[in-house]
């Protein structure tokens, strides 16, 4: 099927009234989770997830896809309007948006970064219906040895690269792995580590853990937080029209940002936060005058916002076409599909058309309907941000008790969400994020089926991952990570040491 | 009115739609092939009778936590069991199950089967079974079969068929028919024992071939693919993938036989037929009798399957 056919298929699926109304009911949520700071698309997506099994496999999707990208539209306002970052890949918008606020300037950034966000969704989408295809065909060839080196490279990308303590990152991605030991083994159809629960056998529910590491744990750490915003300001159409210089001086860095949020989003194991913060240096990097930036630079909230919008919908590649989440949120679209028995992989464009194209036809849809919902529609948002959270955390905590029981009908399964809750509240108390976590949860199963079939067809021998061309570029560019990353924090470490030193020396000498 | 408090909550749920409702316990979740002719069923109990059904999902431990909560529900006649292989026949071998297949469930009536195939991709060299077992025999352990997972029908379906033949074959499960065909597709592994329904449009696209079905007749779907019986010019080959539904052990007789003629009418509906083909199963409609004696003849049939194949699963 060619890319016309396919739009057209996918226009089809996407303009029909249920997709459509799923399509905006996911990027309102989005947005509105994305406005509020504190609750995350994680934590969103995985209340859906329930909700997930009573609603057909398209307009499910396009829901929680809507929700994913749509947050990174609302993210920015939280940002701009209060310094308070409401998504975590918005947190560098923060540099150059408030400063525009105390300009007066709140209007015209809350535009800019709208429109930068829309062309960097929209060229986002354009490289997904490119690639997507070309690297499912690629990798019809994969063999467990390749997925096997590939989730690894995902993993090992995942906690070098990714923001925070490599140590603790890692630490995390063990702790999902070993979560994920939990239940039947694939290969012998030993239950391991159930300690009689027979519920145990199929594993820790995903739901459960995401819900509990995400939903309960965010909850409890909120309740301290302060209540709500005050924001005075009345926002205008008239007073958002950028002027002239604005225009210009914003068009290049949409680009660059895009082509930034693009590569990071479809590489695994990275995802829209750093895609932002990268996009940012390569700004301040290019810029004929850098001293600008962070005193209300219009390149800085630009390129960022353009840059996680397309990171959002690049992370799909891998997703898609290979069936291996790049980011948390995507292991919960790959357990959503799943959980509606579809595979997604190198078949999965071939074997399941209606619902490749009518996902990426309303990824168009939903993002012009964000530009929509975030320009007239401001004022509503803002009067959101002074929501009192004493009221909505509560709530949160019923639909998640009612939402994980409604997927097996099981009350067992409420206990471990509430023992994952704490453990997830803990862990984070002391600085270990559950994005790591629930990527090993998610691919640790994985890498262990595919490395012991492997074995098992190679009769034992490992020297097939080094023999498979792929599978040993795969390994190779594995390595190069690592001893990246180590170099990395050494480098850091030292230069950490060497600015203290200076610092010391400064101070001695007045 | 006492003891509906006391019960579970999804017996609530069933208790509070009114006295006279049948509850059907699939083990598998909303959505799937099984799923789907549950709630035919559920749909047309209801529009025949004065009572309500509800379907009660309760997906998990390859069935035996639903198994589990019919046998221990209460034989009055308004709980039965979706079942199938798994968790009725085949789990009994392998591992210790808080209740007991053969004493705690009385048959109803027996509404399904998905028989199992021998496949491979198109191109492969395999034209027949007997060039499998050519190549088996020339490297024993060295041709791989996919299987939709340990110790499921397939896995089982493959070792008779090693046994049969007097080969052995190199088993590598997946969690599932789609994964499995990916790899068979993709050309990691040459055969796959896999349902008709999982492998049908396969065939139909020419990425695939089926080499025999387990199964007594010809398929309609399949045309022209020998039987594994005269493939292989043997007895005692047919494994049938049954559905039934079983109530818990102590129904009355009175009440057994009117939802066994409820199911087997509708089973022999023509709609029905229409709405399995597009769901892969064939048409197999019997009676409480008809469904023991295929458990029986699977339950004898699987305990000597693994034994010889010397499986585990503890």
């Amino acid at each position: 099927m060619g890319v016309f056919e396919g739009l057209l298929l996918g226009f089809e699926t996407a303009m029909r009234p249920e997709t459509l109304l799923y399509c905006f009911f996911g990027v309102f949520l989005g947005t509105l989770i994305g406005v509020l700071p504190g609750i995350g698309t994680l934590a969103t997506i995985s209340l859906l997830l329930p909700v997930t099994y009573h609603i057909a496999p398209i307009p499910a999707l396009v829901m929680l896809a809507g929700v994913w990208y749509g947050a990174q539209y609302g993210g920015s306002i939280a940002s701009i309007l209060l310094n308070l970052p409401g998504t975590p890949s918005s947190a560098v918008v923060c540099l150059d948006g408030y400063p525009m606020t105390q300009q007066g300037r709140a209007g015209v950034a809350l535009f800019v970064t709208t429109i930068a966000s829309f062309i960097g969704s929209m060229l986002g989408i354009l490289a997904l219906v490119l690639f997507t295809p070309a690297i499912a065909a690629i990798a019809l060839q994969f063999g467990p040895a390749e997925y096997f080196t590939m989730m690894l490279l995902g993993l090992v990308a995942a906690s070098t690269i990714a923001a925070g303590t490599p140590a603790k990152g890692l630490a995390m991605v063990v702790l999902g792995l070993l979560l994920g030991t939990v239940g039947t083994d694939v290969n012998s159809g030993v239950a391991r580590f159930h300690f009689g629960f027979a519920q145990l056998r199929d594993g820790i529910s995903l739901v459960a853990l995401a819900m509990g590491f995400f939903g309960i744990a965010e909850v409890i750490n909120s309740v301290n937080r302060k209540t709500s915003a005050a924001i005075r300001e009345k926002f205008t159409l008239r007073s958002m029209l950028p002027t002239r210089t604005d225009l210009r001086q914003s068009a290049l860095p949409v680009l660059r940002g895009t082509g930034v949020g693009s590569f990071f989003g479809a590489l695994p194991g990275t995802g829209t936060s750093i895609a932002s913060f990268m996009a940012y240096a390569l700004e301040k990097r290019v810029a004929r005058d850098p001293s600008r930036f962070g005193k209300g630079a219009i390149e800085g909230i630009a390129a960022p916002e353009a840059s996680n919008n397309a990171a959002a919908q690049t992370a799909f590649v891998p997703t898609l076409a290979l069936g291996i989440p790049g980011c948390a949120t995507m292991a919960l679209m790959l357990g959503a599909l799943i959980i509606h028995g579809i595979q997604p992989g190198p078949l999965f464009i071939s074997q399941q058309p209606e619902m490749f194209w009518g996902l990426v036809v309303s990824f168009g849809i939903g993002n012009i309907l964000l530009v929509i919902l975030n320009l007239p529609l401001i004022g509503v948002w803002v009067s959101i941000l002074r929501t009192p959270y004493r009221l909505l955390y509560p709530a949160i905590l019923i639909f998640i008790c009612i939402g994980v029981f409604s997927v097996r009908n099981n009350p067992f399964d409420i206990y471990i969400v509430a023992l994952m809750g704490v453990m997830g509240y803990v862990l984070a108390r002391f600085g270990f994020s559950a994005a790591p976590l629930l990527l090993g949860f998610v691919l640790g199963p994985l890498m262990e089926e595919t490395l012991r079939r492997t074995l098992l067809l190679s009769r034992g021998d490992p020297a097939v991952f080094i023999e498979r061309p792929i599978s040993a570029t795969f390994l190779a560019i594995t390595a190069v990570l690592l001893i990246w990353g180590c170099y990395g924090s050494i480098r850091s470490s030292q230069s950490r040491r060497a600015a203290m030193q200076a610092q010391a020396e400064a101070r001695s000498a007045e | 009115m006492l003891r509906i408090f006391l019960c579970s909550s999804a017996l609530l749920v069933a208790n509070a739609a009114g006295a006279d409702t049948l509850r059907i316990v699939v083990p598998f979740s909303p959505g799937g092939a099984q799923d789907t002719l549950a709630r035919w069923y559920a749909q047309h109990i209801d529009e025949r009778t004065e009572y309500s059904v509800i379907v009660d999902n309760r997906p998990g431990a390859g069935g035996s936590l639903a198994a589990d909560e019919v046998a221990q529900a209460d034989p009055d006649g308004w709980t039965i069991l979706q079942a199938s292989g798994g968790a009725i026949t085949i789990a009994p071998h392998l591992r210790d199950l808080p209740y007991d297949p053969q004493s705690d469930f009385a048959p109803v009536a027996l509404f399904a089967d998905t028989p199992m195939t021998l496949a491979v991709r198109a191109d492969s060299a395999f034209e027949s079974i007997e060039d499998v077992i050519a190549a088996a025999e020339a490297d024993p352990g060295g041709v791989a079969y996919a299987s939709t997972g340990h110790t499921s029908v397939s896995h089982l379906t493959g070792a008779l068929l090693a046994q049969a033949a007097g080969i052995d074959l190199m088993h590598v499960p997946y969690q599932g028919a789609a994964p499995g065909l990916a790899d068979l597709l993709g050309g990691i592994v040459p055969l796959m024992v896999t349902s008709a329904a999982s492998i049908d449009q396969m065939v139909e696209s020419g990425d695939a071939r089926v080499l025999a079905v387990f199964s007594p007749v010809s398929l309609s779907n399949l045309e022209g693919v020998p039987t594994i019986e005269d493939a292989l010019d043997a007895e005692n080959l047919n494994s049938p993938v049954w559905a039934g539904y079983l109530a818990p052990a102590g129904t009355p007789q009175e009440r057994i036989d009117e939802l066994s003629q409820l199911i087997v009418d509708i089973c022999e509906m023509p709609e029905t037929q229409e709405r399995y083909l597009s769901l892969g199963a064939t048409l197999v409609c019997g009676d409480a009798d008809a469904l023991a004696a295929v458990m029986d003849e699977d339950y004898t049939r699987w305990g000597a399957v693994i034994e010889a194949a010397g499986i585990e699963a503890e």
